[in-house]
């Protein structure tokens, strides 16, 4: 088995998330500074607590658009993780030029990021069983049903190998570090990669029971924060091999140049204070596109608003030897909240459009930047030019998993 | 590059030993956790002076059908009942908690990924391990396949697949390693094959496999079944490699072992 040696290209992007249902009005949305946050009571949190939450406005699909929103609109699809990805994977193969047609006799792998969607939480089935009532079998068989990466490729129609992450916060960046693998030692022809992840009650408490959410709209590398808000979404990235993209004579956006991993190996919840795995993480992605330190010009951070992620992310990025005058960073969170399992994708998806703009918006929430952090960051009222065309991507999760993209635009 | 397989391990949650130096870390987690964990110990303890073993070389793989499911109820159970979620519990509860508590304790640095499937979760995990150290990323890799399953879950199935045994929670492990940094004997995995396909969701709830070794047939019910076997003849003496392959409703794996 050879690695193939020739560049992973992006021929197509998609991402819906509380920022717009497309990348299109996400995009006009960042440069207008539109945060579209709910607060929420009871339904997602314990009583007496309520607090914004970065819930995507309207997930119908365009019926009238492709044959793909079609079959997503008419489609079985029973829950929102999965309608949430299907339509960022519509959006991605709509702008790769890629018909279910044209995906026929390929190879197609889709690497899905998630952590919501692989749970069951039926509270109606869960209150029933607990009750010695006798709940109906049928939502237990659907969830049996919902595999993400299955269900994916059962809708669309395509074969080849699927693959679901749950490795928490970092798991989108992780499926497109695997579906670069995958193109590279040719197990699929094209690959569908990125994450989704719906709002999800359980872990509104569970970030609540933890301290870390904000009861205030979050704002990430800010004096004040006072730590996170979830969303939700799904950020997909179509990728193929270069000669295939262009044989087929079809626009890139981009190339995933690097993807590296790195372990805190230090607590179950908490980073390394000083980002110890997330520098090995930028190191080995930096390794593996073959570029230096200085041909990066913008990092996407993980940039949650927890006191100890953006210290120890920062430390990170300073210990790495980034140069600030060379290098913005930013965290687009303020303006999606935590997506969790689709953060990766869908910050991905962000990051090439900046690279493809040439330049970057501040990070939203952010007013007065903490001058604890080991390096400076864009704050909101801030946005900038880019010095390249090359950036990074980078994801912390539970259990001391970090993960970084180098990723290359084209404009 | 070839990847050998350097030791395997497997226990069903009822026969698990916790060794005494992992008590202390092992002391708030769920049987999820602690089946992981140990059966990484049990994995690696011929192997902690190997070079292979270097913290940011070594990576793993856990795959699970049902992941952290029992811990997942407790939570959703403070949650509908109106009580503070606790916040060890819901850590617990996130899927990839026992990738990040082997990590931990092992000082694994390399990658620590969580596949989750109902299909082929060991196998999709071998995959990725494999690949990983076929493309360099790592040196070394445990492999896992863990189920701990739930009550509600034994509830659903005992009304679906009336006349079935329980499925046992426990846990399969593999170490993984680069040939070149291997110096003794072992057996090597030449190649890894899954073929998935569409199947009714109450295949899964039935888990029926043929598991084919050589001229050897078996057919098992239980998710874990088929990787405690694999462990189980990986341990054998006289273990001569060969074709094992897992034949079922969704689909089926193959995997050539040499020696």
């Amino acid at each position: 088995m050879g690695k193939i040696l020739q560049p992973i290209v992006v021929t197509g992007y998609g991402a819906i998330t509380a920022l717009g249902e497309n990348c299109q009005i996400a995009a006009r949305n960042m440069a207008d500074g539109v945060v579209c946050n709910v607060s929420m009571g009871e339904r997602f949190f314990p009583n007496g607590f309520s607090a914004p939450c970065f819930q995507v406005p309207s997930v119908a699909p365009d019926a009238g658009r492709s044959r793909l929103d079609e079959i997503i609109s008419t489609a079985n699809i029973g829950n929102r993780t999965l309608l949430l990805a299907l339509l960022a994977v519509a959006e991605g193969l709509q702008r790769a030029g890629l018909s279910l047609e044209t995906l026929q006799g390929k190879r197609i792998g889709v690497v899905l990021g998630t952590t919501v969607g692989c749970t069951f939480h039926n509270e109606e089935y869960y209150i029933k069983w607990r009750d010695g009532q006798n709940p109906s079998p049928e939502p237990l068989l659907a969830y049996l049903a919902a595999n993400l990466a299955d269900r994916v490729k059962e809708i669309l129609g395509i074969v080849g190998p699927g693959l679901v992450l749950t490795n928490a916060c970092a798991s989108g960046t992780d499926a497109i570090g695997v579906a670069k693998t995958w193109l590279e030692y040719d197990k699929c022809d094209i690959a569908i990669a990125g994450g989704a992840d719906e709002l999800s009650r359980v872990a509104c408490h569970g970030f609540n029971s933890l301290m870390l959410y904000s009861e205030k709209s979050c704002t990430p590398f800010d004096i004040h924060r006072q730590g996170l808000n979830l969303g939700e979404g799904a950020g997909i990235l179509v990728m193929e091999k270069q000669e295939d993209a262009a044989k087929r004579g079809q626009k890139i956006f981009g190339r995933v140049r690097g993807y590296g991993v790195g372990g805190d190996a230090y607590h179950p919840t908490a980073p390394h204070p000083g980002g110890a795995g997330l520098q090995r993480a930028i190191n080995n992605a930096l390794q593996d596109s073959g570029l230096l330190l200085d041909d990066i010009c913008l990092i996407n951070a993980h940039g949650t608003g927890t006191s100890a992620n953006d210290l120890a992310e920062t430390s990170a990025i300073s210990a790495a030897g980034f140069d600030p005058a060379r290098v913005s960073v930013v965290s687009t969170k303020g303006f999606t909240g935590h997506t969790l399992g689709a953060a990766g994708g869908v910050e991905a998806v962000y990051t090439l459009m900046a690279l493809n703009e040439g330049w970057v918006q501040g990070t939203a929430g952010c007013h007065e930047l903490d001058p604890a952090l080991s390096f400076p960051v864009l704050a909101e009222s801030e946005c900038q030019f880019l010095r390249g065309k090359t950036g990074m991507s980078q994801s912390l999760a539970f259990g001391g998993s970090n993960s970084a993209l180098v990723l290359e635009g084209v404009g | 590059m070839t990847v050998c397989i350097t030791a395997a391990s497997g226990c069903a949650l009822n026969n698990l030993e916790v060794p005494a130096e992992l008590s202390r870390k092992l002391r708030r987690a769920d049987d999820y956790i602690r089946l992981a964990v140990v059966a990484a110990f049990n994995a690696m303890q011929d192997h902690c002076d190997s070079d292979n073993l270097r913290p940011d070389r070594c990576g793993l793989v856990l795959g699970s059908g049902f992941s952290t499911m029992q811990t997942n109820f407790e939570v959703l159970d403070s949650v509908v009942s109106g009580r503070q979620t606790s916040p060890t519990l819901f850590s617990h509860s996130v899927f990839n908690a026992a990738a990040g508590y082997v990590a931990s304790t092992f000082n694994l640095q390399g990658a620590a990924f969580t596949v989750t499937d109902f299909a082929f979760p060991f196998f999709k995990a071998l995959q990725e391990g494999y690949l990983a150290i076929i493309s360099g990323k790592l040196d070394s890799c445990l492999v896992f396949h863990v189920e701990t399953y739930s009550d509600l879950l034994t509830d659903g199935r005992k009304k679906r697949v009336k006349e079935s045994a329980p499925w046992q929670p426990g846990v399969a492990c593999l170490l993984l390693e680069n040939k070149k940094m291997v110096s003794s004997a072992a057996p090597c995995l030449e190649d890894i094959e899954i073929t998935r396909k569409t199947c009714a969701p109450e295949a899964f709830l039935v888990g029926q496999q043929d598991v084919i070794q050589g001229t050897e047939s078996l057919i098992l019910y239980d998710p874990l079944g088929a990787g405690i076997l694999l462990t189980e003849l990986l341990n054998e003496q006289g273990f001569r490699g060969g074709l094992f392959s897992v034949k079922s409703d969704w689909g089926e794996t193959r995997l050539q072992l040499s020696i």
